[in-house]
Formats: C-alpha cells, sequence, structure tokens
C-alpha cells in the first residue's frame, strides 16, 4: 500500500513538474511534446483493449474520430461551450462504443481485428455523407465571433490539456492493473473459456473495457478537434493514427502500465523529428525501427524496466537484456 | 433429500452426429456419481452441457431445483456448478495464487483481500501453496491439474464436474487425488466424476454411468456395472477393465 502511495505522488510531482516545464520550451519542441502527450493518450485507449484483455483493435481511431466529432457538432451546431462538450463528447465515445462493441467483440484474433478495421472505416464514410457533420467539406470549432464560441486557448495551454488527460490515462492503467477488473481482463487474455468458467462474464467485461478505452480516446478526440479548429473526416478517422497506438504499445511493452508511456516518448518525437529532418527517409527509418524492436523485443521496452511490469502481483518476470538478445539470435538464427 | 443437479433427456446434436442421446441423472449432496465410457462416447460433450459450454438440442439441466438450460458458464458457475477441464487450461501468465483468486473474486464474490486469502487455503489443501508466486503457466502435469482443482473449489462449489482430472499423473499422484476427492465429499461437495481410472472411480463413485456413443448403455453401483460384461467389451474386449494399467 505504501508503495503505491509513493507511486502516485511520483506520478503527481512529474505531472506538475511537467506542467511547468512546458511553459519554458520553445513552440517547435512545445508541439512535439504536446504530440507525445496525446499519443500517451491513445496508447493508453489502446493497451485497455488491446493489452490488458488481449483483442487488438484496428478501430480505435474510430472513438477518437467520434469524440471530436461530437464535439464540433455540439459547439458548431448546438452551441455548447467547448469545457461543456468535452465531458459529453467523453460520453458519446464510451456510449459509442457500447453499442458497436458486442458484435465485434464476439470475434476473436485477426477476425476481431478486420472487424474493427471495417467499424472505423464505416464510421468515417457515415460521418462523411451526413449533414450535421458538415459531410467532407468539414466542419468549424467556433473560437471567436458574435456567436456562442469557446475563446482559442493557446498552445501552451493545449500542452496543459493533454498533460492533464495524459496523467489521468497513466492513473486509470495503473489503477487498472491492480484491480479485480484488470485480473478479469488478464484473464480473459489469457484464456477466454477458462476465465467464463471462473465466473468472469467475460462480454460484459470485454465491452466494459473497450468503453473505457473509448472514453479516453474520445476524450482526446475533442480536445484535437478544438486544437485543429477545423475537423476533416480525413483528419479525425486518420488510420495512421490507429496504427501508431499499436506500434508504441506492442513496441513499449502490452498490458504494461509504463510500456505505453516509453513508447510514446520514443516514438512520438521519433516521428516528428524525422519528419522534420528527413521527411524523405522516415518512411523507410520508422518499419525499420518497428522490426528492430518487435523481434528484439517482442514483450515491449517495458519489460527491460527496473520494476516488472504487471504491478507486482502476477507480472512476468523482468528480461534481461543480454537474455532478450540470445533469445532473438536463437529464434530468428541471426 | 433434493438433488443439487439434476439432467434430464439430456439431448445434443452436432450436424446428423448424435454426440448425446436422452441422458439422464441426479446428484446429491456428498456423492460421487462416475461416467465412464470409450473415447468418443460423449462424456466430455455432457461435461460441456452441464456446465453450460454447450446448450444441450433437447432436455433439462437443473442447479438446486432452479432450471439452468442454456445459460453461459458464469452464471452456472456462479449458482454451484465447477469444472476442471480435461486439457488443463491454466491462465498462464498470471501467477499460481490469481489463477485461484479470478475465481474466488468473480464466482463466489469475494472481494481482491480476502479471495486472496481464500485462494492461499486452496493452494494449502491442494499442496501448490510453494508455487503461489511463480507462473502458472510454469507448472508441470501433475501441478497444473491441482491448479483447476483449486480454481473449481475457488468457486465455492456446490457441484464439481472433473473431466479426467487423474489423467496423465503418476500412481501415487493419483493415490494423492483420490484421497483429496473424498475429502471434498466429505465436505458435501457432490461430484461428476469423469475418469478413466477404474481404481478411481471404484474408490469413489457411489454411482456409475456407463455411456456408449452417447447413450447411457447401463448404470448402478460401481461394482456391478464394471463387471458388466458389455462394460468390459466396449473398454478392452476380453480383459477386465480393473486390470488396465
Amino acid at each position: 500500500m505504501e508503495k503505491t502511495g509513493r507511486r502516485w505522488l511520483a506520478g503527481s510531482a512529474a505531472t506538475i513538474a511537467l506542467a511547468a516545464g512546458g511553459a519554458a520550451l520553445p513552440s517547435q519542441p512545445l508541439g512535439t511534446a504536446t504530440s507525445v502527450l496525446l499519443f500517451v493518450t491513445l496508447a493508453q485507449s489502446w493497451n485497455i483493449i488491446g493489452g490488458f484483455a488481449g483483442y487488438p483493435s484496428f478501430g480505435q481511431v474510430a472513438f477518437f474520430g467520434v469524440g471530436g466529432y461530437c464535439a464540433a457538432v455540439l459547439t458548431a451546431q448546438v452551441g455548447f461551450s467547448f469545457w461543456a462538450a468535452l465531458p459529453a463528447s467523453a460520453a458519446f465515445a464510451a456510449a459509442f462504443a457500447a453499442v458497436v462493441g458486442p458484435p465485434l467483440l464476439r470475434l476473436r484474433g485477426n477476425a476481431f481485428s478486420i472487424a474493427t478495421l471495417g467499424m472505423a472505416a464505416g464510421t468515417r464514410e457515415l460521418v462523411a455523407i451526413l449533414g450535421v457533420t458538415g459531410g467532407g467539406a468539414g466542419l468549424t470549432v467556433p473560437t471567436f465571433g458574435p456567436g456562442p464560441h469557446t475563446a482559442y486557448p493557446g498552445a501552451l495551454a493545449f500542452y496543459w490539456a493533454y498533460l492533464a488527460l495524459a496523467a489521468v490515462s497513466l492513473a486509470v492503467v495503473a489503477w487498472l492493473s491492480a484491480s479485480r477488473f484488470g485480473l478479469a481482463l488478464r484473464a480473459i487474455r489469457a484464456d477466454e473459456t477458462a476465465a467464463e468458467s471462473a465466473g468472469v462474464a467475460t462480454t460484459r467485461t470485454k465491452v466494459a473495457a473497450l468503453a473505457l478505452s473509448a472514453l479516453l480516446a474520445g476524450t482526446a478526440g475533442a480536445l484535437f478537434a478544438f486544437q485543429q479548429v477545423v475537423v476533416f473526416p480525413d483528419s479525425m478517422f486518420d488510420i495512421t493514427t490507429t496504427t501508431l497506438m499499436v506500434v508504441i504499445v506492442v513496441v513499449g511493452g502490452r498490458g504494461t502500465v509504463a510500456g505505453p508511456v516509453v513508447g510514446a516518448v520514443v516514438f512520438e518525437t521519433l516521428v516528428t523529428e524525422l519528419h522534420l529532418f528527413a521527411s524523405r527517409l522516415d518512411p523507410l527509418i520508422l518499419p525499420a525501427l518497428i522490426v528492430v524492436g518487435v523481434v528484439l523485443l517482442p514483450d515491449g521496452v517495458a519489460h527491460l524496466l527496473p520494476v516488472p511490469p504487471g504491478a507486482g502481483r502476477g507480472g512476468t518476470p523482468r528480461a534481461r537484456p543480454r537474455a532478450v538478445l540470445l533469445d532473438a539470435v536463437r529464434r530468428y538464427r541471426l | 433429500m433434493t438433488a443439487v443437479l439434476e439432467v434430464e433427456s439430456l439431448t445434443r446434436n452436432f450436424g446428423g452426429l448424435r454426440a448425446v442421446d436422452e441422458v439422464t441423472f441426479s446428484l446429491r449432496r456428498g456423492t460421487v456419481l462416475g461416467l465412464i465410457g470409450p473415447n468418443g462416447a460423449g462424456k466430455s460433450t455432457v461435461v460441456n452441457l452441464v456446465t453450460g459450454h454447450l446448450a444441450p438440442t433437447r432436455g433439462r439441466v437443473r442447479v438446486g431445483g432452479r432450471d439452468v438450460t442454456g445459460a453461459p458458464p458464469w452464471k452456472l458457475v456462479r449458482a454451484g456448478v465447477a469444472r476442471t477441464f480435461q486439457v488443463v487450461r491454466p491462465f498462464e501468465d498470471l501467477t499460481v495464487l490469481d489463477n485461484v483468486a479470478v475465481s474466488a473474486m468473480y464466482a463466489a464474490g469475494f472481494p481482491a483481500r480476502a479471495a486472496r486469502t481464500t485462494a492461499r487455503r486452496l493452494l494449502e489443501q491442494v499442496g501448490l501453496a510453494t508455487r503461489a508466486g511463480d507462473p502458472a503457466g510454469q507448472l508441470g502435469v501433475a501441478d497444473s491439474r491441482r491448479l483447476e482443482l483449486a480454481r473449481a473449489l475457488a468457486t465455492h462449489p456446490r457441484v464439481l464436474v472433473l473431466d479426467e482430472i487423474l489423467g496423465g499423473l503418476a500412481q501415487r499422484e493419483i493415490a494423492a487425488g483420490v484421497d483429496l476427492l473424498a475429502a471434498l465429499r466429505e465436505q458435501g461437495i457432490a461430484i461428476l466424476l469423469v475418469e478413466h481410472h477404474m481404481g478411481a472411480v471404484r474408490a469413489l463413485c457411489d454411482r456409475v454411468i456407463m455411456l456408449e456413443r452417447g447413450r447411457p448403455l447401463t448404470s448402478g453401483p460401481p461394482a456391478e456395472v464394471l463387471s458388466d460384461r458389455r462394460v468390459v467389451r466396449a473398454y478392452l474386449g476380453a480383459r477386465h477393465p480393473g486390470t488396465a494399467p
């Protein structure tokens, strides 16, 4: 218990330090840092369903997009202030997941992944043809003018908002990792039939996990819509967003608390910096890094950390770098 | 005294194949019913039908007088029907302790702390206490079977459905297993024992049902059923099943 308390304290202190540090950053690194924080949240969102429950969703961007569009529609069409639209959008994304979840979560493995991909594509098409969402022309979040609007708060405020959300996501996953609910999800991932025989209401539990993950992704989407001011189906339902979530978690460590954070910092920094300095090479360098990362660390970077993932109870033992390398050499005959 | 588990005209078809055909039995508190028969006779299908992993084509399942036909496994286990799997299914990357704690939390309804206390006590009982902190994937065959049993017991069962729990064990381990099951029967738990080991069947069962091609061929006290000529023939040709290795 005491250890948990110290962890929460350290987390809060780090958040405050990062919040203060952001104010000192020039605009370009601030932009990168903001993007990293967005992906910490998105990666943790994917981690809940793909990492803990073992259901690799390839449609997670749908919840991000639904959250963003809900915020845009509520502010532009209904006259909500953005700060009132934010929780409503988060709740709507979660409700959307609770509706699409039951049929999707009847599927397992690759069938589930493909179905979620289709769900995201379908959602995007629906948004592109509806009148209320502005169709392909997009929709503008009102930030000035005589009508109801929310003043654009500026880059530093968005950095703080994404930081707060990332801290909440981390707290949610840290709680999950030590909770009954998290244990049920890990049992489902290990063996769903046996989990059902142990009394876990599997469908309900999986849908709850998807809704929780959508709540985080939807909140991030709403913030993103406000930050972008104008939202389009292409920007809110970009498949690359899902791909990055998956890659970050897989490289960072599935079903761990710290892995997605490490993955997001490494990957988003690389993506942003590579794009700035070597925009022609990044389509080559990134996939190469992903392959190397997955081959050498199939369980993710988090398994090299001093504190083994899985919140102590039931965690897998820590991997030693040398052993990991030797294992990779043996398996892939390098 | 009323039966804790009643099964009536249980039937299950797979396409054109009738895997289980009109099986009827009832099980009272503190009694053991053996279910024997050659491979493919439908024993595991009966297990899946009474534990909710399969829905019957026809027939009824009642637990404590309540109709639970077609209910999903998690509802049945909460109603008091726990099972073990013929091919063990541990949650490999969870610790042995957490494997058992999941059942105590979700099937028996214990809060997290009490569930782990219960799990620890059950690991003592089945002789796995020293492995509590290890990942369950590291257990050998015999210990995996003990874990299956501990997980089933953690659900706080009224009925235990054991699908070849003694399969693949050495003679000494079987003797320990039989003692453990006898103790559970003394505690009042009803057991449906699907087993190939005839020594265990004879030592534990009050009654035995012999299945062949999904149908009950004969039933009665173990001594009677096991010496029935049809049973002997179905199992071993001319040899007596009691002499099976």
